[in-house]
């Protein structure tokens, strides 16, 4: 059941990135699900077993999946979200036990915020780095802080399991 | 092993994979993982062919009486105007074999229906409902009756990618329509292009068409790109500083024709 709840998750991500564009402008829902996932392994593996770095070993993997799916999807070079979201994932198990130490909606918000943003940095980084790309100052906005600002509004929401 | 080391070791293997493929990728010039990307865009291809569907049948019941009203008019209006064309396209058949010019033919490949918006965050791309099993093929042009939108810039056997005029990787040989003054046309994100190349002691003026040269090789001549918005004369350089807004929103693209080389 547990799995069918993830898969409906990330593929709902995956398709609301795909065809909805609030003011023109594209999500990156995928950080949210890597970020979510980290969250809530976190307490259910600390619940269990009292320590978190199995938590994020299953995080930095899911991540890594999750990004090798929309490295594939997108048609460009394999790599660079598999290396950013598997990072994201590994970070997003340590952000609340030895970041912040205590979430709140305002921390939620901004470590979803400075999550997305290092994703769109080490993304765009990676693609310029190794494709033949342009970018200039106008999509480089639209492609990291855009997103990232959206995002902030689901770290609000999303917790971690108490 | 603490967690420091566990944390870096996961690192290390993150960056070590993700460079290695990259690497390769880099090198083999981004070939070779074309079937992953049909088998995992099948699903969502699939689903988004559906969403398409769902959202172009209810557009034509909600507009369905508007749009008929519409239409008479059109059609009206059209026999009119089609009385006049017949007899300019009579004229300019006379005056082609005068020339001994033969009558250009569009390059008519096949017309396809938009599906979503491409699946790249860093390139401006939209899906279509079609792909190499119907003909179409890398770098063929992509128009609509209001102008050139983009080229192919993926073909896969069912789906195929094209790249906007608006993606700052986009780029066609073009000439202004009054005055044949030949540049380059290049996407800047935005909603217009940027014309380069046109000399600052040439006239250009707010309004004037730009039209496909065909010189690049890949887009066929004579293809409506935009319009001229906006012209500045750079003191100290050699070209101007032209704004080019397409005839064809971006965002507004939902059926199209996909033209051969």
């Amino acid at each position: 059941m547990n799995y069918l709840k993830w898969l409906s998750f990330i593929f709902l991500a995956f398709l609301l990135q795909m065809h909805f564009f609030p003011f023109n402008q594209r999500l990156n829902l995928t950080v949210v699900v890597v970020y979510v996932f980290g969250l809530k392994s976190l307490s259910s593996q600390t619940r269990t077993y009292g320590f978190s770095s199995m938590a994020g070993t299953k995080s930095a993997l899911f991540g890594a999946c999750i990004g090798l799916i929309e490295d594939i999807l997108s048609g460009a070079i394999i790599g660079p979200n598999f290396f950013s979201k598997g990072i994201i994932g590994f970070a997003s198990t340590a952000i609340f036990s030895e970041v912040f130490f205590q979430w709140t909606r305002f921390w939620g918000g901004m470590a979803l915020f400075g999550i997305t943003l290092f994703d769109g940095l080490i993304f765009t980084g990676l693609r310029v780095l190794f494709t033949n790309l342009h970018i200039n100052d106008f999509v480089f906005l639209q492609g990291i802080a855009a997103p990232a600002v959206i995002n902030a509004a689901f770290g609000i929401i999303f917790r971690p399991r108490q | 092993m603490s967690k420091s080391k566990k944390r870096l070791l996961i690192f290390f293997i993150l960056s070590f994979i993700a460079l290695m493929m990259m690497t390769y990728q880099y090198k083999s010039q981004n070939k070779g993982h074309s079937i992953f990307r049909e088998t995992f865009s099948y699903p969502f291809n699939a689903v988004n062919s559906l969403i398409a569907s769902a959202r172009a049948a209810f557009n034509i019941h909600w507009n369905a009486v508007e749009e008929n009203k519409r239409l008479k008019k059109e059609i009206s209006r059209l026999l009119l105007e089609m009385q006049g064309y017949g007899e300019m396209a009579k004229e300019n058949e006379r005056l082609r074999e005068i020339l001994s010019l033969k009558p250009q033919m569009r390059n008519y490949a096949t017309a396809a229906r938009v599906i979503s918006r491409g699946n790249d965050r860093l390139l401006k791309t939209i899906i279509l409902d079609k792909g190499s099993n119907e003909g179409i093929r890398k770098d063929m042009a992509v128009i609509t009756t209001k102008g050139l939108v983009g080229k192919i810039y993926k073909a896969g056997s069912s789906f195929s990618e094209v790249l906007l005029i608006s993606d700052p990787n986009f780029s066609a040989a073009v000439r202004l329509q009054n005055t044949r003054q030949e540049g380059i046309l290049s996407g800047t994100g935005r909603s217009y292009g940027i014309l380069k190349y046109i000399p600052s002691e040439d006239a250009v003026e707010k309004g004037d068409a730009v039209v496909t040269s065909g010189l690049d090789g890949i887009i066929p001549p004579g293809l409506l790109v935009g319009i001229v918005t906006d012209a500045k004369k750079d003191e100290t350089g050699f070209f101007q500083d032209i704004k080019v807004m397409p005839f064809q929103s971006m965002d507004k693209i939902e059926e199209v024709v996909i033209l051969k080389k």
